[in-house]
Order: C-alpha cells, then sequence, then structure tokens
C-alpha cells in the first residue's frame, strides 16, 4: 500500500513567491532602462525624461519589494535560507534601482553632450556595452534561477568590464575634443557601475545560496 | 572558548529507550548555551544529565563523562547532592511553595542545604531578588504569600531561589513556556544578565527565543547533536540540512 504523504505548505510561502515574481518583474523593468539607455547612445536619441520617469518607477518597485521583506521578517521571523532569501531580495532591489538610475545618467550625458555633436567617435564603448550586457543579463538570469556557478562566472566578468572600461579611458585620452571626451568617459563610468551593481546582485544570490559571500567568504 | 562543560559520548536511557545518543560537546563559562529540537528529541534530558537529576528517575541510566571545570560529575567520589548545588534547575513550572512566604520561598534552598545564620540567609535572599529582578516587585511584602504573584513573578522567584545557592551553571528548561509576552521579554533580559555571573543552559521550543538569548545553538534530533555553533551561523547558515529543515519549520 503506498504511503500518503501531507505537505503541509508553510505560511511564509505565499509571501516569497510574491517577492520572487516582484522582484524578476523588477529585474526585467531595470534591464529595460538599460537596454533603452545602450541602444540610444548610438542612435542619438534622448530618452533622459523617460528614463528617469522609470528611475522613479523601479524606486518604487523597490519600496514595494522591501515593504513586504520587512513584513516577511515581522510576521514570521524567518531564519536560514528564508533569512538569507529575504536579506538577498532587499540587497538585490537596491542594485536594480541602482542599475536602473546609472542607465537615466547615461541618457542625461547622451542628452546633454553627445546629441549636439554627431561626429563624436562612440565606438570605442562598443566590447564595454557589450561585455556589460552580457554580465547584467546573466545577474538577472541567476535572481530567476539560482546558480553559484553562474554568480562566480560574474565575478570574472566583473574583472573583464573593468579592464574594457580603463581601455576606454585610456582612449578617452586620445581624444582632442573635450565635450566628446567627457561624454564618453562618463557613460564609459556609468557602465562600470552597473557592471558592479550586477556583480552586487550575483553576490546577493550567492549569500542566499551559499550563506557567505562571493569574495568575502566569511 | 573558556570551556565551563564539557560532555563526551554521553549515552542517556529509561528502560530500554535510548534518548541521548553519543553527545559530545563543549559548553562554554558565562554565555547562554541554548538546546534546541523537536518534542521529544532529548534536550530536558540532556538539561538533567548536568545535574545527575536523571539518575534519580526509576529505570534512567547513563553512559559516558559529563565534565565541570575538567572534573567528571559521573566519577564514584563526586556527590551527587553537591553537584545539583552547583548546577541550579529552573524548570518549565516554576515550583512555588504555596504555604511559605514570598521570603522564606528562596530562603528555603538555603536552609535545606544547612546554612543557619539568619543575617546571612536575610542578606542571600535579598541579592538573589536583586538579581532575578523581583526586588522592587516584592521588597514591601516579603511576609505574603508567593502563591499571590504572577505567573512571570513565580519563575522569577524560582530563578531567585536557584541564584541564592550560588551555583556556578543554571539549567532552564523551557523557563517562560507558560508565560505571558512581556514576562517572557522580562525572563530574557534576565537569562542575558544572568551570564555574567553564570553558565546559562537553556532548552526551548522557540526557536525565535533561542534567537534573541543564545550565544551557542546546539541542534538535537531523535537524541543525537546535530549541529553545534555560535548563535548567528546557526540561525543564518546551518551546515546541516537537517537544521536547516527544522528551522525553516519542515521538519
Amino acid at each position: 500500500m503506498s504511503k500518503v504523504i501531507t505537505m503541509v505548505k508553510r505560511l511564509i510561502e505565499t509571501g516569497l513567491n510574491e517577492l520572487r515574481k516582484m522582484i524578476i518583474d523588477m529585474s526585467l523593468y531595470s534591464y529595460a532602462s538599460f537596454e533603452r539607455a545602450s541602444n540610444a547612445i548610438w542612435e542619438y536619441r534622448n530618452i533622459s525624461n523617460e528614463l528617469i520617469a522609470r528611475s522613479y518607477q523601479l524606486m518604487m518597485k523597490r519600496e514595494e519589494i522591501n515593504s513586504l521583506a520587512i513584513e516577511l521578517i515581522a510576521r514570521y521571523q524567518p531564519l536560514a535560507s528564508d533569512l538569507r532569501y529575504l536579506k538577498s531580495i532587499m540587497e538585490i532591489a537596491y542594485n536594480l534601482l541602482r542599475i536602473g538610475r546609472y542607465s537615466a545618467d547615461i541618457a542625461l550625458s547622451i542628452a546633454d553632450y553627445l546629441i549636439s555633436d554627431k561626429s563624436c567617435n562612440k565606438d570605442i564603448l562598443k566590447e564595454l556595452v557589450n561585455k556589460v550586457d552580457e554580465m547584467l543579463q546573466l545577474s538577472l538570469d541567476i535572481i530567476e534561477n539560482p546558480d553559484s556557478d553562474k554568480a562566480e562566472k560574474i565575478y570574472e566578468l566583473d574583472e573583464e568590464v573593468d579592464r574594457e572600461y580603463r581601455k576606454v579611458l585610456e582612449n578617452v585620452l586620445r581624444i582632442k575634443d573635450i565635450k566628446c571626451g567627457l561624454s564618453i568617459a562618463l557613460i564609459a563610468r556609468y557602465l562600470e557601475r552597473i557592471g558592479d551593481h550586477s556583480y552586487y546582485i550575483a553576490d546577493g544570490v550567492y549569500y542566499y545560496l551559499n550563506g557567505y559571500r562571493l569574495v568575502r567568504k566569511w | 572558548m573558556n570551556i565551563k562543560v564539557k560532555i563526551r559520548n554521553l549515552n542517556a536511557w529509561y528502560e530500554e529507550k535510548h534518548v541521548l545518543k553519543n553527545i559530545s560537546i563543549d559548553i562554554p563559562k558565562n554565555a547562554v548555551t541554548t538546546i534546541i529540537g523537536p518534542s521529544g528529541c532529548g534536550k530536558t534530558t540532556f538539561l538533567r544529565v548536568i545535574n545527575r537529576l536523571h539518575e534519580t528517575v526509576s529505570g534512567a541510566r547513563v553512559e559516558g563523562e559529563v565534565y565541570i571545570d575538567g572534573k567528571n560529575i559521573y566519577d564514584r567520589d563526586v556527590n551527587p547532592v553537591e553537584v545539583r548545588r552547583r548546577v541550579g534547575m529552573i524548570f518549565q513550572s516554576p515550583i512555588i511553595f504555596p504555604h511559605l512566604s514570598i521570603y522564606d520561598n528562596v530562603a528555603i534552598g538555603l536552609i535545606l542545604n544547612g546554612y543557619k545564620d539568619k543575617n546571612f540567609i536575610s542578606n542571600r535572599v535579598i541579592n538573589s531578588l536583586k538579581e532575578a529582578g523581583l526586588w522592587n516587585e516584592v521588597k514591601d511584602r516579603l511576609k505574603d504569600r508567593a502563591t499571590d504573584l504572577s505567573g512571570g513573578q513565580k519563575q522569577r522567584l524560582a530563578i531567585a531561589r536557584a541564584i541564592a545557592l550560588e551555583p556556578e551553571i543554571l539549567l532552564m528548561d523551557e523557563p517562560t513556556s507558560a508565560l505571558d509576552p512581556s514576562s517572557t521579554a522580562r525572563i530574557e533580559s534576565l537569562v542575558t544578565k544572568l551570564k555574567r555571573i553564570y553558565t546559562i543552559i537553556l532548552v526551548t521550543h522557540y526557536i525565535q527565543q533561542a534567537a534573541r538569548v543564545a550565544d551557542y545553538i546546539a541542534f538535537l534530533y531523535e537524541g543525537k547533536l546535530i549541529e553545534y555553533g555560535r548563535a548567528q551561523e546557526i540561525l543564518e547558515r546551518p551546515r546541516e540540512k537537517l537544521t536547516e529543515k527544522y528551522l525553516l519549520g519542515e521538519l
């Protein structure tokens, strides 16, 4: 005779599932901001107002996530992986907000400098944009499907992004047009910061899975 | 870590029932170590072994070593009564002598242990009531019956009686399980203060209580010590799957 096993659903599960949906939604929204900002670099489009509005949206999404996470902590006093998950989610939400904000900063730099100077050679940013894009996509992927190996891969990509960023700055020094050079340097800086925040997302996922940090393994 | 209690290969039985299985653990001095685990995992038996109360039950048996300050309390030359004086115990339901006053409920422990000097006893009673955080509430009614006290006050009175004997270790067996949240908070606050003087081993089935008061946590399951370590580490990143499941409420 087969054994009948009754699984009791934990009350906190409903809240954790809701939080999971909210953070995935926020990550898609944040990535869309980045995608629009990086496309605008090549298209000379002024989308700064739109991206600033989106960054306010991200702020609200983060607020909602934090409120629910704190409510779950207060209600259920979670421990072990539940507690780590909630800590990670709040960290990740902050990093997604920052990514949205840096995307808006890229859009502002384009609007302030690049649109009026279409002769400015932006190609030196291409490799950096591609690497940050790859890193960010991988980070967002592990929010949905947590994976320690992928988190470690993101750590390696962050080093590549930093190298590429330094390369861009070296090239900027050769640009004679100050306005063009400044805009390229600023955009590169914002991209590098987006890379850092992608790494922090990976770090948050890694902590949730393992109980210690990617680099600071305590 | 300054070790107060060192336990090696501890096994305990009630008749044929093997309730503690080969437990080895080092319990630090002046810290709160909480024992957690599901009902029937051996938490209370673990406490009762440390002050040799377990052997007072017919059919109960212990094997292994329990060292307090390096001396095995199960050696033949050790007097169990002396062990119980050094290792005080607080129970789930406070033991109150209903026919005695508040003062006498504390003094009785001293009197039964052979103390006769009235001044000495009086000073000890007052100091113990102060240490137990009860003095201000009872100083004007020491001759009243202890049964008039609230549940939380009775538990603090039981603590006062235990500490009047100046034990080195306090064993607490679910000391707040019958108390309301406010009395629970007072006892928990008291526990964290008392650890400066005593080594405290506290059994609780409230994980959140362990989270609030514990410096170290030991997780018992079916008589075995599954995991032991610093409270924050056990609660945030347990190493063992069983501990994780228990903390998540999945056991």
